[in-house]
């Protein structure tokens, strides 16, 4: 059935070449943990990749209860996380996610730092990825203030006081990420939007370069 | 060519039954992707579609007095109305004057008065009209107005089901 | 309606209808420990409901005179409160409590509404009456 589904397809539109392009190529041996067990560090990128795409779905089925506003963000998420079914693993896969990618992503950065990974003809790969770690902070921490409870205010005081303190242009850091001169109604809207839109995309954007790069210049080679 | 066929079969490998290295690894790697998959979407679905699977969901409508107890004398109900909208929850109390017309069809106005938001009382002074107490405003038994306010008594909207009338939401009125 | 319900700007159109004012006593002396001083305001607005809810279009309430110390001298300063209220125009007063032991006599005031000897609040009919016979005098 599913066969015949894709025959079909394929003799119209040809789209073999397509997924054997992505998907058919060879696992080299120093990076195959059938062969050398010590290769499973080769295997946090994937994982990095693999949260991060459960971050982005469970993120999207909470926005279908979650509402930015300083009256109802607690209660929206009080309600999604006691009264809905599945509710608490949706948030929790969504939470706890978000320290595990960085756990991940941390290893993987350790693995291409210690694997050398990231010399010629590979530099520009590594400022992609640290720009993606960059953007994955930048998720943390305008995530963190999203349930609106005293922990999420209070860190995000103490983020944006920190940034503030930044010379010269502290101040303007500050009330940009303030959206006014308190942490409120302005800054929980300016967070959710930054949250759910605009770093989403600079990661989506990033992690496609980060993969389009990879394919053009193969796995580096073993130690 | 006769030869070359012959050479072909016998070197072909034996049949077997079993399944292949290939079909093996295959069934086991998407077993496994069919896992984390399911595993990891399923809940998000389930959190989705929620609104379909909750018991059917309280009706706006209220239950408040047997059909046959209405008459054409308007008689004073009143009922809760509890309405839980996701994390909103709200419980008011309301009153209805219900009645019957001619024809013998319920209705249910709101006493509630349009002039300055008294609430209107039936036949305090024996005119069989609705009399409000603080301006003498006068509304026909179809809630027209008669004197004071510029327009007729809400009406609510009405629902006979086996015997017993519900009430729902507040309606511009359609009778006068 | 509550007094802080009426904008400057619809005072005018508003005054003709609105001829009733309702004077909440609270009658509370300072012993009270804050839950007590909860219930009894709790009781006053249940009792209050009755009078401003389906009276509202005639009816308005003003601020609550909270603090009431033997007779004599509260007396005096509620009576001087209605007789205030009315120069500036309410021809009817009424005071509202929910407490049974400050009722006094208050010339200036047209009608009370306070819990019966035995400590009972009054019903809502009993005091639909009452307004009625009050505007229809």
């Amino acid at each position: 059935m599913f066969k015949k589904v894709y025959n079909w397809i394929d003799e119209r539109l040809d789209i073999t070449p397509l997924w054997r392009d992505v998907a058919d190529h060879e696992v080299p041996e120093h990076v195959n943990p059938a062969h050398h067990f010590s290769a499973f560090v080769y295997c946090f990128g994937g994982l990095t990749f693999f949260i991060t795409v459960i971050q982005i779905l469970s993120g999207m089925f909470l926005t279908m209860y979650y509402v930015p506003d300083i009256i109802h963000a607690y209660a929206s998420v009080d309600y999604l996380q006691h009264q809905i079914p599945f509710g608490k693993i949706v948030r929790g896969m969504h939470h706890f996610g978000a320290s595990l990618v960085i756990v991940m992503m941390f290893l993987h950065t350790l693995r291409v730092f210690f694997t050398g990974s990231y010399k010629a003809p590979r530099e520009m790969n590594w400022v992609v990825g640290m720009l993606i770690f960059f953007i994955m902070l930048g998720l943390g921490f305008t995530g963190y203030l999203l349930p609106w409870d005293n922990k999420a205010y209070y860190a995000t005081k103490v983020g944006v006081e920190i940034a503030a303190s930044v010379p010269y242009i502290g101040e303007y850091i500050a009330s940009f990420l303030y959206g006014g001169d308190i942490v409120g109604a302005q800054t929980l809207t300016r967070f959710f939007a930054i949250h759910v839109f605009f770093l989403p995309g600079a990661l989506i954007a990033m992690l496609a370069a980060h993969f389009i790069m990879i394919r053009r210049q193969g796995i580096s080679g073993p130690l | 060519m006769s030869n070359h066929e012959h050479q072909d079969s016998k070197h072909q490998p034996v049949q077997r039954k079993e399944m292949s290295r290939r079909q093996f690894l295959s069934y086991t790697l998407g077993g496994t992707t069919a896992f984390m998959v399911g595993g990891t979407v399923l809940p998000m679905v389930r959190f989705a579609v929620d609104p379909l699977l909750a018991k059917g969901g309280e009706s706006t409508l209220v239950k408040v007095i047997e059909e046959s107890k209405v008459t054409a004398e308007p008689q004073e109900v009143k009922f809760k109305v509890r309405q839980v909208d996701g994390w909103y929850k709200s419980e008011t109390e309301k009153v209805a004057w219900i009645s019957r017309d001619a024809s013998g069809a319920i209705f249910a106005l709101s006493p509630v008065c349009k002039h300055l938001g008294c609430t209107v009382f039936w036949n305090t002074h024996g005119r069989n009209e609705y009399d409000c107490p603080c301006h003498d405003a006068r509304y026909s038994r179809d809630g027209k107005n008669i004197t004071v306010a510029n327009l007729p008594l809400d009406e609510y909207v009405v629902e006979i089901q086996d015997g017993f009338v519900y009430l729902g939401g507040i309606i511009a009125n359609t009778r006068a | 309606m509550k007094f802080s319900e009426i904008e400057a700007e619809q005072w005018d159109e508003l005054k003709p209808y609105v001829d009733t004012c309702l004077l909440p006593i609270t009658g509370l002396d300072g012993t009270e420990t804050p839950s007590e001083a909860t219930n009894y305001l709790e009781q006053l607005r249940d009792v209050m409901d009755l009078v401003e809810i389906p009276y509202r279009g005639r009816i308005v309430t003003y601020p609550a005179y909270h603090y009431v110390y033997g007779n004599e001298g509260s007396q005096q300063a509620i009576a001087r409160c209605c007789a205030n209220l009315k120069s500036q125009g309410y021809k009817y007063i009424i005071l509202i409590t929910s407490k049974s032991d400050i009722m006094f006599q208050i010339n200036e005031a047209d009608l009370w509404i306070a819990p019966t000897e035995d400590g009972n609040l009054p019903s809502d009919v009993e005091i639909s009456r009452k307004i009625r016979e009050l505007w229809h005098s």
